[in-house]
Formats: structure tokens, C-alpha cells, sequence
């Protein structure tokens, strides 16, 4: 038992911060403070990870329920980023919006350690925990605007229904105890309906996290009333944590990937043209936004769905593609004001190159590449999921995908024609808050620069991918 | 190096200027916005209008005298640069290359000086012009892409610079875009050429389906293995050879505006004059001769391409001929006449003598260009006024534009002494071209040689006829007015120019410096460049002299040589001074049989005016039946089918569809969870029912 401690020790670190946070909160400390000491611990876990990897494989601690391999520690450090990049985008906006309260770096911070415990759990007992740590704070966060009856809808939205695929989640971990008689991930074997229900189950409750089709029905409503920094957040790193715990129960062996592969099928059709579909009359730029994010996951399960080291690469490959260009494009949709209030309409995009030229540029360079157009990084995204699906022979799911892809790329680019091609709806407030220009140029330049060397990301991506096959 | 030199040097001219010096490039490099009513801003075209001017010049004349040092050292070396490899695909391997022999030589020789004239020619004639950096730069691309066609060792380099020149030949015809039919004639010259590259490129895929290499020295060494090889064509047994050279013909014919495929180059004359000069006269429309040229050892295997080719340029030669002689534009006249000369080439070239050919496209650069150039002057003096008609007696006004016209002219017509060799550039070169047509006999031979003769009656007659009528007859009052009419219906849209009516000859002057010095140039050119070239090129030894260049395995000349009767050699002369008399007695002793004869074969100088009513046909033929077909793939083909169906139809279907699931997002909770439960049970119920255990 305390052997295993040094595998927990980048958590304790961050929940002994966390709480000592918490504290500070209490006894007086200003927000900036508490941000820059979160950002600080997020910084310290972060090289924790970069630095101490496990030796070789796979490392388990407290009688299995806890691992750390490769997977684990790429998507911690993606996850890592992510919440960075959340605290760094909110600032200005929940200052302008008079919603500086010092416990949100703190929530913040929990909901992370409970995503990092999801990567890295290994037993569904530990699965089910993480996940209610990781969304207690989120159903909190979604609620933030206290005052604003849409914010507190989407709050009350998100709990009741994420109660909901909790229990639908718990009730398939019974199911498999029941049938199989362990909770351990390297135990379980798909041999009988029962586990195989319970499976479904508990992918399905996951699905929720991810807002998988068709049960992605609170995200428009939560992603338009929640405040946009917490948008943000919801839009970049919840669903890594539910993407990795879902491939994990996935490619557990040849025999669940073949049992269940038909459950990502599934979740990955319905987003892709759930996704494409409903986004086209939409007049919101978060609500686009939400569809965009199930529309993508989506394809990011159809890279997953293949069953294969190179599936999983490129659903890897592709999130953290998605989580930058998110960055990027939240960055620039928490900097439109007018009159000092928040834009959240696309018409208010209109003409906005007028007065706007560069950021106008980085948002088209970013919707250029979030429509997978070449030769931005979106593109590259797109390919590797295609190229893997269509390996795995899933070809029909690769050939909706391209037609959904297309349906997509209508409003992404109407987006840019929006932009540049309207007339303007006059100028934006200036000037925009240094970090925002930052996320937003760092974005877009990634995005860009992909092409230079997208051997990188992909490398590790591989090396992440090969430690669960 | 040298060789990539003189290539290479006009490209970077017309980079910078294209770059550095346009509006658009300024704009990207300053950010600024730039008005054209900021008087500010006039200066500072002028300083772009100036730095353009010196980035394409200068680079245009170190070239000119690069080639000319090149010509002169080249001596029987062969030049091969290969600079990179271009394409690399299966058998099929293209580099990038710089070949240079005697060929290539004179051809950079040709290109360089006349080009480097027209450039100091245009800084005079375009002085004032909105975008001068453009037109430069234009002008010095041109150039680049006419010395790599020139230069290519391969058939796809050819066809590349064969395509360049073509888009700046678009290019400058439309310079002038705000006029209509500068953009019509531009489509058109465009629209044209196509039809021609079309057999062009057919003719490349035919040369590697059947050679396996598109590279110069492989197939012209190897054609004579291939004389046997025939292709099937719909059940006819045609021979492969020949069917390569016809389709490379029909090329030649599109960009040296012969017969049939010779529409485009009237019209050609909206450009400046200075690109009359350049492009549609010295250079790029004698690219088709030159390209026969260079694979003469190829055509030399194929009688009837070869007889092809002499019989579409005697004809083109009288029918631009007959044209000229009626047409009242003086840019178009000369453009017939341009037309007309390089049926001369071609004629030559289809009775195996490449080498009067090319002697003919040297000396006939120069005295084009010199035709245009001066009749650019003429042009410049009278406001862009262009009619000949309201011209007249302008001799006193303008003497220098005037004796440039007449050398011109007279070096056109072929003025000399047969016996003595002294005489203008035109006269050896057609000398050597009737002579060749002569010694090669049979019916082809014999057919040639007549049409060339008659060819040279209406040489002298239109050329004397635009000089009288321009220069030494008083203005026609009642014929000006209807000129004056005409051209400002024409132009009454979109006019550039201020056509205030200067109706008097009072404010006549000559042109500025700019433009008089390429005049003298181009003089020498036109006295000399026959005395001087004629030994080498046509002479005895001329064999020797090409190298291996042109096949000279049936040249005519050199068979005949020394065994041409007198009759032979004087022919052309007479038959010039007959045209000139013609015109003597039509203009000065007797005018008024002019006008008698006009009525008289009124259906004829009608058929004449139209210009053989080509245009009217492909109007009727081609332009309209495709408009039509255009129309209905456009409306039933396109809008009605494809669109309605695919984009449209999938867009209106899209649409819909996020309708429906738009309805499903109610915003109630209890919809919500339902939507949850049924994906659940839909999912569970699939899961059952396809799992085996």
C-alpha cells in the first residue's frame, strides 16, 4: 500500500494545494493569488508527470485500482494543459462579469483531480468515483452566474441529468460484479450478456460525459446557459478524461473490442450526424459550439472505434486538436463585447474583419482547420481518424463521416463568410486582455504550425496509445 | 551560366516590378491603403513608375547583349545546362534545362534586342499610364517565358513557355481593361489559342506513346527508326510520324495565327503597340516556325506534313495579303501583314528550307517591329487615333516617324538589287524563301512559288498604300469624319484616352527620345540584318553553319545553289514594283478609278472588308452552337439536374433534417431524459439482439 503512494503522489500534491487553496479563499486571499497558485500546482503536476514516467508498461498500485502507463500520463498532461488554459481564458471575463469569486480555481482544480483519477483508474469502482469528483464541481461551475435563471437551468439541467447517467453508470458496474464477479479492469472478461449489458451501460454513462449522441441532449442547453469560461472548460477537458476511461474499458481484449464494438458505432454515427445536422440553423455561437463539440466527438469515436493502437492514436491525435482549436476559438469568443457586454450572436460576428483584421484571421485560420481544411492541423486530425476506420474496415462509418464533415465544414465556414463577407455590425470593444490575445494567437499558431511537424504529436500519441495494446 | 543568364535575367525584372512595384505589391509590403486621388500619391507612383521602369529595362538589355556575345562566341558549341529535374513520373522524366545551339542563338538574339527595344520604346509610348509596373512587368515575363520555350531541350519545357507567352500575350492584349474589346480580344486570342495548344499537347502524348521520351535529341535521333509505325484511327491505318507533325502543326498554326486559327491576331491589336511589336509581330507568333524548325528533322520524314505546312503558309500569305489591302486600322494592316509574312515562314519551312525560314523570322523581327513601333509614333502624335483614314499628309509633321515607316515598309517589300546582294533585310530573306519554293519544285513547289509572287504584288501594294494615304495624301474630309465616327462609337463606353477633338495637325509632334532611339535601332536592324546574315543562313555553306540545328537533308537552296536562273532571282523584285506601280496609279495619277473600282467589285472589296467573313463563320458555326450548348448544360445540365439534385437539393435536405432535431431539443428536462432512456434501450436492445454467446 505505501509502496504504491509515489504513483498518487502528483494528486496529493495537487489536492493538498487544492485544499490549502481553499483556505487561503477563506482566510482572505485575493483571486489573483489563487489563480496564479493554481496555475503554479498545475504546472508542478504537470512536469510530475513529464518527468517521473513509470519505468516500463503499466504500473499498478492499491491492489489494482489505480494505474499510471502511457495513456495515463498523455492525457494528464493533455488534461494538465486544458485546465490551464480554462483558468487563464476566464480571468478577464468573470472579472468584467463581476463573477470573480475565489473558489472558482478551486472547483476548478477539484473537477481536475477527479479527471486525472479517470485516466488513471483501473477498476471501475475507482471509474465511478473519479467521475463523481470530476462532475460535482462542473454541475457547480455550470451554475455559476448565480443570479441568471439560465445559468442556473443549465446547472440543474446538467446535475439532474448527469444523476441520471450515474446511476444508469452504476447500475451497469453492478450488473458486471454480479455477472463476471470482479471490478478490476484486467479481470473482466466479456463472456456472458450480463457483463456485456453492464458494459454497455457504463459506456453509456460515460457517453453522457463525453455528450455522445444520443445522449448529448443537456449540452446545447448547458453549454449556451452556463458562463462562457465555464463553456470553455466543459468544451476542452471533461471529455478527454471520459474519452481515455472509455477507450481503456474498450480495448480491455480482442473479445470486448469485438463485443462492443457496436456500441461506438453507435455513439460515433449518431454524433457525427447528430452533430452536423443540428448545428445548421443555429444562431448562438455556444450553442454552435456544443454541437460542434458532439459532432467532433463523434469522430474522435470513430478513430476509437476501430479497436486498434492506431484507433486509439488518432482518437488521441484528434481530441488534442480539438482542445487546442477550442482554446483558440474560445479565447476569441470571450473577447467579443460590445459596450462592455458579452456577445454570444452570430450576426454579431458580421463584417467582423472590418475592424478586426487579425483576430478575424486567427478565427478563420481556426475554423479553416476545425472544418479539416488543408493545411491546418484539423485537416491532419480528420485523416488519421479516417485513415484508422477505414483499416479496421468501418467503412460506412467513414464514409458518413465524410459526408457529415462536409455538412460540418457549411457552418464553420459561414463563420468566415460571416466575417468577411457581410456587412459589418460595427466595431468590438478594444482592447482585448493580453492572455486572451495570447491563448488565441498560441492557438492559432499551433494549428498552423502542425504541418511543420505533425510527426510529434503523433509520436506521442503512438507511444501513449501502444501501452493499453 | 551565361545561357541562365540571359533566361533568367527578364524574370527577376518582372519580379521586382511585379512585386515591389504594383499597386497590390505595395499594399502588401506598406499595409496602406493607397487613394488615386491623394495628390500625395501621384508622386509616389511616379517614383514606383520609375523604379519599375529601371528593374525591367536595365535587367532586358544585359540580357541583349549577353545573347549577342553568346551568338557570336558560341561558334559550333552546343550549351546543355540542365538547371533541375522537373517531373518525375514513371518512363516519363522531364528536367528543367537550357539548350542552346545555333538555333537557340539567334532565336535569343531575335528575342533579346527587340524586346529590349520595345522595353525603352514602352517607357516613352506608356508614359502617363495608371499602372506602368504592371505593363513592365508583364512585358519582361513575357520575355522570360519566350527564352525558355526557345531554350528547352524537351517538348514539355516548350509547351510550358509555349503556355507562358500565351498568357502574357492575354495579359497584355487586356491590358487595357477597362476597355471591352481589349477584354474581348484578349478571350479571344486566349480562346484561340487553345484550339491550337489542344494539338499541341496531343501531339507531345503522341510523341512519347510513341518514342517512350519527350527530350529533343532522343526523338529527332531516333525519329528514322519510327518512319514504319503506323496508329490505328478509327479503322484507318495513319501513319504515327505524321500524325505527331500535323498535330504539332495545328499548335504552330494557333500561335502563328495561320490559316484558319488566324482570328485572334487582329484583334490582338487592342494591346499598346509596343506588345503589337513585341508579342503579335517580332516574337511570339514566329514561335510556331520555330518549333517547326526545331523538329525539321522530324517533319523532314513526313512528306505530306511537310507539304501541309507549305500550303496553309502560301495560302495564309495571300489571304492576309488581300486582307491588308482593304483594311483601314493601321495597327491591323500591319497585323495582316505580319500575318501574311509568317505564312512566308512557313512556307519555307514546308519545302525543307528551315534555314531561309528562320532568316526570314530574323529579318522580319526587325522591320515588324520597326512597322509598329512607327506606326506606334504616328499613333502617339494623333491621341491613340488609329484610323489611317483620318490621317493624311502627316509627312511634314512627323519626318522621323515617317522615314521609319518607309524603311520599314521597304524592308518589308524586299527593296534591293538582285545580282549585287544589296538591298533591306526583306529582300534577301524573301529572295531566299521564292528561291527555295522554286528549287523544290514538283506541285507543291511550283504552287507555292506562285501564291509567294502574288503574295509580294500585294506586300508592295498595302504597305505603299498605308504610307501615301497616311503620310502624303491630303486628309479625306468626308472619309475622316466617318473614321471619327466609327472609333467613338466604338469606344464610347470605356474610354482611356482623351480623344479631345484635336482635329487640327497643329499640336503634332514627334515622340520623345524614349521612343526614337529603339526606332534607329531597329533600323540598322532593318537595313542590315539581310546583308549581314544572309551568307551564314542561306548561304552555301549554310549547313556547316546550322550545325545540325535544321535538317538540311533536303534543303532545296543548297541543292539549286548556283543553278538559279536570273528570272528566279529578279521575280520577287518585279513583282514588288508591280505592286508598287498598282499603287502609284491608284493613289497619285489616277485616284479616281480607285473609288470606280471599289464600286465596281463591290462584293469583292466587301469579301476584303470582312476579311473573308472568317469571323462571321466561326461566329455562326462555332461561337454561337456553343453559347447554346452552354446554355443548355447550363440550365438543364447543371441548374436542372446536378444542382437541383446534389448541392442544392442535399442543402435544402440538410437543412430540413436539422429542423427535425432541432425540435427534438425542447428544452424540457423530461424530453430530454426520455431521448436519454430510448438511446439507452435502442442500444441495450441492439447489443442483445447481435450478441452470440
Amino acid at each position: 500500500m505505501i509502496d504504491s503512494l509515489y504513483l498518487l503522489l502528483p494528486l496529493i500534491f495537487m489536492s493538498g494545494m487544492t485544499l490549502a487553496l481553499l483556505l487561503m479563499g477563506s482566510f482572505g486571499s485575493d483571486y489573483g493569488g489563487i489563480r496564479n497558485m493554481a496555475l503554479f500546482s498545475l504546472l508542478v503536476v504537470g512536469a510530475t508527470y513529464m518527468v517521473a514516467r513509470p519505468p516500463t508498461g503499466a504500473e499498478f498500485g492499491f491492489d489494482g485500482l489505480f494505474m499510471r502507463d502511457g495513456l495515463s500520463d498523455f492525457s494528464a498532461i493533455l488534461i494538465l494543459v486544458g485546465l490551464a488554459f480554462a483558468l487563464l481564458l476566464s480571468d478577464s471575463w468573470l472579472r468584467r462579469e463581476t463573477l470573480l469569486r475565489r473558489e472558482f480555481p478551486v472547483l476548478v482544480l477539484f473537477s481536475g483531480i477527479g479527471m486525472l483519477l479517470m485516466v488513471s483508474s483501473s477498476n471501475l469502482m475507482t471509474l465511478y468515483l473519479a467521475m463523481e469528483l470530476q462532475s460535482l464541481p462542473l454541475y457547480v461551475l455550470a451554475a455559476w452566474r448565480t443570479r441568471d435563471l439560465l445559468s442556473n437551468e443549465a446547472g440543474l439541467k446538467y446535475f439532474v441529468l448527469g444523476s441520471l447517467a450515474s446511476g444508469i453508470m452504476l447500475f451497469g458496474m453492478s450488473l458486471v460484479y454480479g455477472f463476471s464477479g470482479t471490478l478490476a479492469f484486467t479481470d473482466l472478461t466479456l463472456d456472458n450478456a450480463g457483463t456485456v449489458a453492464g458494459m454497455t451501460l457504463v459506456m453509456i454513462g460515460l457517453g453522457f460525459k463525453l455528450s455522445a449522441s444520443p445522449f448529448h441532449m443537456w449540452t446545447p442547453d448547458v453549454y449556451e446557459g452556463a458562463p462562457t469560461p465555464v463553456t470553455a472548460l466543459f468544451s476542452m477537458v471533461p471529455k478527454v478524461a471520459a474519452l481515455v476511461a472509455l477507450a481503456r474499458l474498450y480495448v480491455l481484449d480482442a473479445a470486448s473490442v469485438e463485443m462492443l464494438q457496436s456500441v461506438l458505432w453507435f455513439l460515433a454515427f449518431l454524433s457525427m450526424v447528430w452533430g452536423a445536422f443540428a448545428a445548421l440553423g443555429q444562431s448562438q455561437i455556444k450553442r454552435l459550439l456544443a454541437y460542434s463539440a458532439i459532432g467532433n466527438i463523434g469522430y474522435a469515436l470513430m478513430g476509437l472505434a476501430s479497436g486498434t493502437a492506431l484507433g486509439l492514436e488518432s482518437a488521441l491525435v484528434y481530441i488534442t486538436i480539438y482542445l487546442v482549436t477550442m482554446a483558440g476559438v474560445f479565447a476569441i469568443v470571450l473577447s467579443m463585447r460590445r459596450d462592455g457586454q458579452p456577445l454570444e450572436a452570430l450576426d454579431d460576428l458580421r463584417g467582423f474583419s472590418e475592424h478586426h483584421p487579425v483576430v478575424a484571421l486567427l478565427l478563420a485560420v481556426l475554423m479553416f482547420s476545425a472544418a479539416g481544411i488543408p493545411p491546418f492541423a484539423g485537416f491532419f486530425a480528420k485523416v488519421y481518424v479516417f485513415r484508422a476506420a477505414l483499416d479496421a474496415g468501418l467503412i460506412f462509418l467513414a464514409v458518413f463521416g465524410a459526408i457529415t464533415a462536409v455538412v460540418a465544414a457549411f457552418y464553420y465556414l459561414r463563420i468566415v463568410r460571416l466575417m468577411y463577407f457581410d456587412e459589418g455590425s460595427g466595431a468590438h470593444d478594444r482592447p482585448l486582455s493580453p492572455t486572451l490575445s495570447f491563448v488565441m494567437f498560441l492557438a492559432a499558431a499551433l494549428v498552423t504550425g502542425f504541418l511543420l511537424s505533425p510527426s510529434g504529436l503523433v509520436t506521442v500519441a503512438r507511444l501513449a496509445a501502444l501501452s493499453v495494446f | 551560366m551565361l545561357a541562365s543568364l540571359i533566361v533568367l535575367l527578364p524574370l527577376v525584372g518582372s519580379l521586382l516590378a511585379g512585386i515591389l512595384a504594383t499597386r497590390g505589391g505595395i499594399r502588401a509590403f506598406t499595409s496602406a491603403e493607397h487613394d488615386t486621388h491623394n495628390p500625395r500619391d501621384t508622386r509616389a507612383f511616379r517614383g514606383r513608375d520609375i523604379f519599375a521602369a529601371a528593374v525591367t529595362t536595365v535587367p532586358m538589355i544585359l540580357s541583349a547583349l549577353l545573347s549577342c556575345f553568346l551568338y557570336l562566341t558560341l561558334g559550333d558549341a552546343v550549351i546543355h545546362e540542365t538547371l533541375f529535374t522537373w517531373i518525375r513520373s514513371g518512363a516519363l522524366e522531364v528536367s528543367w534545362a537550357v539548350y542552346v545551339d545555333r538555333l537557340t542563338a539567334v532565336m535569343f538574339c531575335v528575342v533579346t534586342l527587340v524586346s529590349a527595344a520595345v522595353h525603352v520604346y514602352s517607357l516613352g509610348y506608356m508614359r502617363g499610364d495608371r499602372s506602368l509596373p504592371r505593363f513592365m512587368c508583364y512585358l519582361s515575363l513575357f520575355t522570360f517565358f519566350m527564352l525558355s520555350l526557345v531554350s528547352a531541350d524537351n517538348f514539355l519545357q516548350m509547351f510550358f513557355g509555349w503556355e507562358g507567352v500565351g498568357l502574357c500575350s492575354y495579359l497584355l492584349i487586356g491590358y487595357w481593361h477597362e476597355r471591352g474589346a481589349a477584354n474581348a480580344a484578349a478571350v479571344k486570342a486566349f480562346v484561340v489559342n487553345r484550339v491550337g495548344d489542344v494539338g499541341f499537347a496531343l501531339g507531345i502524348a503522341g510523341v512519347f506513346a510513341l518514342f517512350g521520351t519527350i527530350e529533343f535529341r532522343a526523338v529527332l535521333g531516333e525519329a528514322g527508326e519510327h518512319t514504319a509505325a503506323t496508329w490505328n484511327l478509327l479503322g484507318f491505318d495513319v501513319p504515327a510520324l505524321t500524325a505527331i507533325c500535323l498535330l504539332l502543326f495545328v499548335g504552330a498554326m494557333g500561335k502563328s495565327a495561320q490559316l484558319g486559327l488566324h482570328t485572334w491576331l487582329p484583334d490582338a491589336m487592342e494591346g499598346p503597340t509596343p506588345v503589337s511589336a513585341l508579342i503579335h509581330a517580332a516574337t511570339m507568333v514566329t514561335a510556331g516556325v520555330f518549333m517547326v524548325c526545331r523538329l525539321s528533322p522530324m517533319f523532314e520524314l513526313s512528306a505530306f506534313a511537310l507539304g501541309v505546312v507549305a500550303i496553309t503558309g502560301a495560302l495564309t500569305a495571300i489571304f492576309a495579303g488581300t486582307v491588308a489591302l482593304v483594311q483601314n486600322d493601321i495597327k491591323r494592316i500591319i497585323a495582316y501583314s505580319t500575318c501574311s509574312q509568317l505564312g512566308y515562314m512557313f512556307f519555307a519551312a514546308g519545302v525543307s528550307a528551315y534555314g531561309a525560314a528562320i532568316f526570314h523570322l530574323t529579318t522580319h523581327a526587325f522591320f515588324k517591329a520597326l512597322l509598329f513601333l512607327g506606326a506606334g509614333a504616328v499613333i502617339t502624335a494623333l491621341h491613340h487615333r488609329q484610323d489611317i483614314r483620318a490621317m493624311g499628309g502627316l509627312a511634314h509633321a512627323l519626318p522621323l516617324s515617317c522615314a521609319a515607316l518607309w524603311l520599314g515598309s521597304l524592308a518589308l517589300m524586299g527593296v534591293g538589287i538582285p545580282g549585287l546582294t544589296l538591298g533591306l533585310a526583306g529582300f534577301f530573306s524573301k529572295d531566299a524563301i521564292l528561291e527555295a519554293g522554286w528549287a523544290a519544285g514538283g506541285f507543291t513547289g511550283w504552287l507555292v512559288y506562285v501564291l509567294g509572287l502574288a503574295a509580294a504584288v500585294l506586300t508592295a501594294f498595302y504597305s505603299l498604300r498605308l504610307l501615301f494615304v497616311v503620310f502624303h495624301l491630303p486628309q479625306d474630309a468626308a472619309a475622316a469624319a466617318s473614321a471619327r465616327a466609327e472609333e467613338e462609337a466604338a469606344h464610347a463606353d470605356t474610354d482611356t484616352h482623351e480623344h479631345d477633338a484635336h482635329d487640327e495637325h497643329d499640336d503634332i509632334r514627334e515622340p520623345s527620345r524614349w521612343m526614337l532611339y529603339p526606332l534607329g535601332f531597329l533600323s540598322i536592324g532593318a537595313i542590315f540584318a539581310g546583308a549581314y546574315l544572309h551568307h551564314d543562313f542561306v548561304g552555301e555553306h549554310a549547313a556547316e553553319f546550322w550545325h545540325g540545328a535544321l535538317s538540311y537533308a533536303h534543303d532545296p537552296l543548297a541543292a539549286a545553289h548556283g543553278h538559279i536562273p536570273f528570272w528566279v532571282k529578279l521575280s520577287p523584285v518585279a513583282m514588288g514594283v508591280v505592286g508598287a506601280i498598282a499603287a502609284v496609279l491608284l493613289y497619285f495619277v489616277m485616284p479616281a478609278r480607285r473609288a470606280a473600282l471599289t464600286t465596281k467589285f463591290a462584293r469583292a472589296h466587301r469579301f476584303l472588308m470582312h476579311k473573308w467573313y472568317f469571323d462571321e463563320i466561326y461566329n455562326l458555326v462555332f461561337v454561337r452552337n456553343t453559347w447554346r450548348a452552354g446554355g443548355l448544360f447550363f440550365r438543364g445540365g447543371d441548374k436542372g439536374t446536378i444542382d437541383r439534385f446534389g448541392p442544392d437539393g442535399a442543402s435544402l435536405a440538410a437543412s430540413q433534417w436539422g429542423k427535425c432535431l432541432r425540435i427534438l431539443q425542447s428544452g424540457y428536462l423530461y424530453h430530454y431524459a426520455l431521448a436519454m432512456l430510448a438511446g439507452l434501450v435502442l442500444l441495450m436492445g441492439w447489443m442483445l439482439i447481435q450478441a452470440r454467446f
